[in-house]
């Protein structure tokens, strides 16, 4: 180390090497344990370990000037340590679902959406972690056929504080698309007598029907429940449609 | 950042602000993102002793921020590759006889290189700068840089998946998405530049790691017969070469994505929604909801159907067609390559030409 001194080490190359083996280890860390998925949509999941690779490469190709002097400045590496830092040190968490980073629930509007492609006329409904855009699509798009079908979704508890009634929530999604920054909740919204004691955010089970029902002067389909049950918050908190 | 510079620019000579430039390079960068991150972090102990945003918020932005650049970088390091696989390897005159200037037939290769060549915003940016450096005419490589995201494959997809037996969205977004593209490059046409628009220290290579004879070699000679580790030597070119442009760009890119996620932390997204019931300029408000999310381009389809039924067709498109267009990311990489001058130009002309096309379509469909 010295002699290495002497020599004089280049920073600027020592601290690249260790910002694009950091992030490549990180990047290539969550792919293992899975936690990629609270931040990117697994499409993503194979660009990514592109990425880390690239990232690697490049570090390997950097390793001949470690003792070569240079005259770059360092101090805008500063930006990459940064974010760095705050990715080693923040655990993956699940976003939390009341924080209005996330977009509005819209349960409204699709009357101008055209039909989803899931064939779900079955006697019972059930909306999974996989098909809970395309059921959603469905029942909005051909509300006639599905009144008074039997359905069973898990979600967490969602309440718009405005216009939502004492009995109404919709157990709710998040729906990711690319990565946490477009993250929006869907869901059906649901009426249920005990609904004022779920705490907003706690994962239910919810089995009830489909019907019509009238909110803010437009017609939209609603699940009245016959039974809310407390679960456990599923490993793939949100949902990846396409 | 820039900010303050770009507004004495407007008052100070020219000589006056490439200096201010100069000294903003050298020093402030790296001291105005810590005097932000300090500033930023003060803000946010204030509001939190105030219980304007929750502690969870911090958490909120850290992954915000995280997942952007984990979706960001590998997609700008594609870009940074093929920006120095076409510095390294690729003679200036066969790049600038594909986007050839005349007839227009240069926008036309621009309008649609996209579809072949599919790249989304955030890997568009580095691959423009360098075909401006080789010396494709400056408004094709902005015609290309503003229609590549939207013709992307991926892009079309997911906007098909958005509106689900809508195709005629993703056809308004793409026949839009290119008219606007293509206005944009004609206002460059019949307003030129006038002056470089590159960064000074970018155009003398002198920031590249490598030694400089060596790419003239490549680039001149093309593959040399002699040295037994050529292929290494040029391997080693290109992986630093593409290391140091990375660098370059991707530092622009985190303070983007850093703006991005404070934003998004700090305002809620409801807001736009609840906008809506003003009925001025839904527009506007689209606009610039699209450019604050800073949402890539083969997602935001996602984002703009929340917004159906309390905004009409016609400002959604804003949405759609101006976001991949412009947003944080994109300025701050821009910057990174152009003059800051060019910069502000450029979005004053995307923005109005935007506003404009989008109006008289939203007028149309009414």
């Amino acid at each position: 180390m010295k002699t290495a001194k002497k020599r004089g080490i280049n920073t600027n190359a020592v601290s690249k090497i260790i910002l694009l083996l950091g992030f490549a280890v990180f990047f290539l860390n969550c792919v293992i344990t899975d936690s990629v998925i609270l931040y990117v949509h697994p499409r993503i999941v194979p660009v990514m370990i592109f990425g880390a690779i690239a990232m690697i490469v490049i570090a390997a190709f950097l390793l001949p000037d470690v003792f070569r002097k240079s005259e770059k400045k360092t101090g805008s590496l500063l930006f990459f340590a940064f974010p760095l830092v705050i990715a080693v040190t923040l655990p993956a968490k699940p976003l939390d679902s009341s924080v209005g980073s996330v977009g509005s629930l819209q349960i409204l509007s699709p009357g101008t959406l055209g039909g989803g492609k899931a064939d779900m006329q079955s006697k019972l409904l059930i909306m999974d972690s996989d098909n809970f855009y395309d059921c959603i699509n469905e029942v909005y798009n051909r509300l006639e056929q599905y009144e008074g079908t039997a359905v069973e979704v898990i979600g967490f508890v969602l309440r718009d504080s405005e216009s939502f009634a004492d009995n109404e929530f919709v157990p709710a999604r998040l729906m990711m698309v690319c990565c946490t920054a477009d993250m929006q909740p869907i869901g059906l919204l649901c009426r249920y007598d005990g609904a004022s004691a779920l705490p907003s955010g706690s994962w239910v089970k919810v089995h009830g029907t489909i019907e019509k029902t009238k909110f803010e002067g437009g017609i939209i389909p609603c699940i009245f429940a016959e039974s809310v049950t407390v679960v456990m918050e599923p490993d793939r908190p949100y949902i990846y449609p396409y | 950042m820039g900010f303050s510079v770009m507004r004495n620019a407007g008052s100070a000579k020219l000589s006056n602000e490439s200096e201010i430039a100069k000294k903003c390079d050298r020093f402030s960068l790296p001291w105005t993102g810590l005097l932000a991150a300090a500033a930023a972090y003060m803000t946010f102990s204030v509001l939190r002793y105030l219980n304007i945003i929750a502690a969870g918020d911090f958490q909120t932005f850290s992954i915000v921020f995280i997942s952007i650049l984990m979706q960001a970088f590998p997609f700008v390091l594609i870009g940074v590759f093929i920006s120095t696989a076409i510095h390294v390897f690729i003679p200036d005159a066969f790049i600038v006889r594909l986007f050839p200037v005349k007839n227009g037939l240069g926008f036309l290769t621009a309008l649609f290189a996209g579809l072949f060549f599919p790249v989304c915003e955030c890997a568009v940016v580095p691959v423009v700068t360098r075909l401006v450096k080789k010396g494709v005419a400056l408004p094709v490589a902005v015609t290309f840089m503003l229609s590549a995201p939207i013709v992307n494959p991926v892009a079309i997809i997911s906007t098909i998946y958005a509106f689900p037996g809508r195709p005629d969205i993703m056809l308004y977004r793409i026949v839009f998405g290119l008219l606007i593209a293509l206005i944009t490059g004609i206002v460059l046409v019949l307003f030129p530049a006038g002056e470089p628009v590159l960064r000074k220290a970018d155009e003398k290579n002198s920031r590249c790691g490598c030694p400089e004879e060596e790419h003239h070699h490549f680039v001149k000679h093309g593959r040399t017969p002699h040295a037994k580790n050529e292929a290494l030597k040029k391997l080693r070119i290109f992986f630093t070469h593409a290391g140091d442009e990375f660098f370059a760009v991707g530092k622009y890119l985190v303070f983007g994505a850093c703006m991005t996620s404070l934003i998004q932390t700090l305002i809620p997204k409801s807001i736009y929604g609840s906008l809506s019931s003003l009925y001025t300029l839904p527009l506007l408000i689209m606009m610039s909801a699209a450019f604050l999310f800073s949402a890539c381009s083969t997602s935001d389809a996602f984002i703009a159907r929340s917004f159906v039924g309390r905004f009409s067709l016609g400002s959604i498109m804003g949405f759609m067609v101006f976001g991949p267009m412009m947003d944080i990311k994109n300025i701050m990489m821009l910057i990174a390559g152009f003059k800051r001058r060019f910069v502000l130009k450029l979005v004053l002309i995307i923005v109005l030409t935007n506003f404009i096309v989008l109006s008289y379509f939203a007028f149309l469909i009414k």
